[in-house]
């Protein structure tokens, strides 16, 4: 069982790599939905605390990858962590319903308890961060460049069938003028 | 070595945010088609009191009296969507298909084949209507669909890809049983 453990943290600590390159890039191509949501919980700025967010949120992502055993690693993971859980919390407390646009506008959920069940994970993660540093093969450059260009192919697989539905429809289109 | 890589990671990052961008873009154009009912999405019509009417007393083919599934499509010559509908089928009425086409005169309707490559084809022609009056059929391109003599369903083909749909229904709905 032992053994496990840094497989585990791995794991844990690329996939919550991914899915924050992911919420980041998704953020930054179309911030008006974060943006909203910011606003809603009454934060001021809230176009410049989105980008601050996704920007966060990309870096985070990129630390765990390039920078594992850091404190700083660990520290944006635990701010991030502490940013959700205490926007849900607030949002639950004052009963707005507001999407979370998490992953910007083409993945939606509501803000609440989702992400206060999550806040246990991510404090696995700061954790596992600095007590189980990932040993990766080779350099890690490489390996963020793998996990940015698999968030790419993720980004054209969305992409694809939104292309044909246009094309279709731009035909269609066309054929009514 | 390690800068190239960082470098490398820069600029894949930038593309995957374009990509984002670009799938937000096409939701975008989505919902304004959809905002503005440019959507290709049928409606289903009422059948009225079609029941109980033999296609042949309502002037079309008496081979659809016992077709197991067969689909009549209403294109008229002042619709500009049936122009579409009708050139999507590339020259040739799909099997299973009946065309009707409904004009005010017979050159007019004969003009409107031609245009629409269907010179050569079995197409109904309907002077005045007078078949879409006895299918209830106001609607322009309208397809009902018959099974043995008897109407099923009725519904409005925004697109020659929603015609296609109604044909590919046949495996799905109207399957004979053993």
């Amino acid at each position: 069982m032992a053994g496990l453990i840094p497989y585990l943290a791995l794991l844990l600590q690329l996939g919550a790599a991914v899915a924050l390159v992911v919420a980041g890039c998704a953020k930054l191509a179309e911030p008006s939905g974060i943006r909203a949501v910011i606003h809603a919980l009454g934060v001021p700025w809230s176009s410049h605390a989105s980008h601050v967010l996704a920007a966060t949120e990309l870096a985070a992502g990129l630390a765990l990858i390039l920078l594992p055993g850091n404190w700083v690693t660990s520290g944006l993971v635990i701010a991030l962590a502490l940013t959700f859980t205490a926007a849900a919390g607030f949002a639950l407390w004052r009963r707005l319903q507001v999407d979370c646009a998490c992953f910007g506008s083409t993945l939606r959920a509501p803000l609440g308890l989702r992400q206060l069940l999550l806040a246990p994970i991510w404090a696995a993660v700061a954790v596992s961060v600095v007590a189980e540093p990932i040993a990766l093969p080779g350099q890690r450059l490489t390996v963020a460049l793998m996990v940015v260009s698999v968030v790419g192919m993720s980004a054209l697989f969305k992409l694809m069938p939104l292309l044909f539905e246009h094309r279709t429809q731009r035909r269609i289109t066309e054929g009514l003028q | 070595m390690a800068l190239l890589a960082l470098g490398l990671t820069f600029v894949a990052l930038i593309q995957v945010i374009c990509l984002f961008a670009l799938v937000d873009q096409y939701k975008s154009l989505l919902q304004i088609r959809e905002a503005m009912r440019l959507v290709d999405t049928p409606n289903d019509l009422p059948l009225f009191d079609l029941e109980g009417t033999l296609p042949s007393s309502a002037g079309l083919p008496a081979a659809i009296d016992s077709e197991p599934f067969a689909v009549v499509l209403l294109l008229s010559t002042r619709c500009t969507t049936c122009k579409a509908v009708a050139r999507g089928m590339g020259g040739q009425v799909p099997a299973h298909s009946w065309a009707v086409i409904e004009g005010r005169s017979e050159t007019e309707c004969r003009e409107f084949r031609e245009e629409v490559s269907l010179a050569n084809q079995p197409v109904l022609i309907d002077v005045g209507g007078r078949i879409a009056e006895r299918l209830r059929t106001r609607i322009f391109p309208t397809a009902i669909v018959f099974s043995n003599g008897v109407a099923r369903s009725a519904r409005t083909i925004p697109s020659y890809r929603q015609f296609r749909q109604v044909l590919e229904r046949r495996d799905q709905s109207y399957a004979p049983t053993h």
